[in-house]
C-alpha cells in the first residue's frame, strides 16, 4: 500500500506544469473569445449571451483592454517572471470579465486564481517540496469537488438516458447513452484515480477533456484549465512523516 | 455543465414571413437549450431590426408571441 498523500506539499515539477498550463489557459481563454466573435457582442451585432442582467456590457475598447491585460496576466505566469504580479493581474482581469459573461468554467478560472493569489508559490524556490501549502490543497480540492458534483448533478437531471448528448452532438440514441455513461463513470473515478494512481488519472483527465473540447471547441480554456488543476496530482506529495502500510516499507517495496 | 439540454429549434418569421435564424444573433458554438433565452433573443433582434418587425415567434406550446415594432420587450401572446 501507498503511504498517505499529503494533499499540501508539491513537487516543483508538476507545480512548474500547472503555472505553464495555466498561462496557456489565459491564453486560449483570448483566443476562444476572438473565435467565437465576442467583439461582435460587444459593438451590439450579437446577442449578449450569458450576459448578467443588471451590468453594463463595456464597449469593445473595454474588451480590447481585458485581452491584453489577460495576455500580460498568461506570460507572467507561464514564465514565471513577475509571477505574483500576474496571478493578482489574472486574477482582476477574470473578476471583471465575469460580470460580462457569466460560464461555470469561468467562475472555476477565477477560484483557482483566487486559491492561488492567498500565496502564490514560485516553482523554482528552493525547498519547496518540504513545504506545505494549504492554498495549493484547495485547488487540489476544488477538482474533486468539480468531478463530484459534476457526475451527482448529471445522474440528478437524467444525463444518464443520453438524450442531453444526442441533442448538443447531434448523435443517434444508442452511441449518447453509451457516451454519457462513460462521461458520468469518468468523473466518478479520476478523482480516486488521481490520488492514488496520478499519472493514469492524469491521463484519463486529459482524454476525457480532449474529447470535450472537440466536441465543443469553446471550453478549450476549461479542458486545459483541468489538466493544469491535475497536473497537481502529479508527484510524489507523500507525508514523509506518515507510517507505512501494510508493512510495504519493511520489505523495501515502492508501490507509488 | 450540459446536464440536460432541450432540444430548441424556434420558429421565428419576420413581418414579410420570411424565417429569422436565431443562432445567427449569437456568438458562435453557444447552444439554445431552453425556451426563455429563445424569447431574450427573439426581442434583441426585434430591437435591433425594427423594420423588419412584427415578428412571430412560436413557443415551445404552440403559442404565437408577436413582437411589435418599438415595444420589443413587451412581446404579447396571440
Amino acid at each position: 500500500m501507498r503511504a498517505l498523500v499529503d494533499w499540501e506539499r508539491f513537487e516543483p515539477g508538476s507545480l512548474g506544469w500547472f503555472y505553464r498550463l495555466l498561462g496557456l489557459t489565459l491564453l486560449a481563454r483570448i483566443a476562444t473569445d476572438l473565435h467565437v466573435d465576442l467583439w461582435a457582442v460587444h459593438d451590439g451585432r450579437l446577442f449578449p449571451w450569458r450576459h448578467l442582467p443588471g451590468l453594463p456590457l463595456y464597449p469593445p475598447a473595454g474588451l480590447a483592454i481585458e485581452w491584453a491585460m489577460m495576455g500580460l496576466a498568461a506570460l507572467a505566469i507561464t514564465t514565471g517572471f513577475r509571477l505574483r504580479a500576474g496571478v493578482y493581474l489574472a486574477l482582476l482581469v477574470s473578476a471583471v470579465s465575469l460580470t460580462q459573461r457569466y460560464a461555470n468554467h469561468r467562475a472555476l478560472l477565477l477560484l483557482v486564481l483566487a486559491f492561488l493569489a492567498l500565496s502564490p508559490v514560485e516553482p523554482r524556490r528552493p525547498g519547496l517540496s518540504g513545504e506545505r501549502h494549504p492554498n495549493l490543497a484547495l485547488i487540489r480540492y476544488q477538482l474533486v469537488i468539480v468531478y463530484l458534483f459534476s457526475a451527482l448533478n448529471k445522474v440528478r437531471a437524467g444525463f444518464l438516458e443520453g438524450t442531453a448528448l444526442q441533442h448538443l452532438l447531434d448523435l443517434d440514441a444508442e452511441p449518447a447513452r453509451a457516451l454519457a455513461w462513460l462521461v458520468v463513470a469518468a468523473e466518478f473515478s479520476l478523482p480516486l484515480l488521481l490520488w492514488r494512481l496520478p499519472w493514469l488519472g492524469l491521463g484519463g483527465v486529459a482524454c476525457l477533456h480532449l474529447g470535450f473540447a472537440l466536441f465543443m471547441p469553446a471550453i478549450w480554456p476549461f479542458s486545459l484549465l483541468m489538466l493544469a488543476m491535475a497536473v497537481l496530482f502529479v508527484g510524489d506529495t507523500r507525508d514523509p512523516g506518515a507510517l507505512p502500510l501494510a508493512g510495504a516499507d519493511a520489505v523495501g517495496h515502492n508501490c507509488s | 455543465m450540459f446536464e440536460s439540454a432541450a432540444r430548441v429549434e424556434p420558429r421565428f418569421e419576420d413581418a414579410r414571413g420570411r424565417a429569422v435564424a436565431l443562432r445567427d444573433y449569437l456568438p458562435r458554438h453557444a447552444y439554445l437549450t431552453d425556451f426563455k433565452q429563445v424569447e431574450r433573443i427573439a426581442a434583441f433582434v426585434c430591437q435591433r431590426e425594427p423594420e423588419r418587425a412584427p415578428f412571430r415567434l412560436w413557443r415551445a406550446e404552440g403559442e404565437v408571441v408577436v413582437l411589435l415594432p418599438g415595444s420589443c420587450l413587451n412581446a404579447r401572446p396571440r
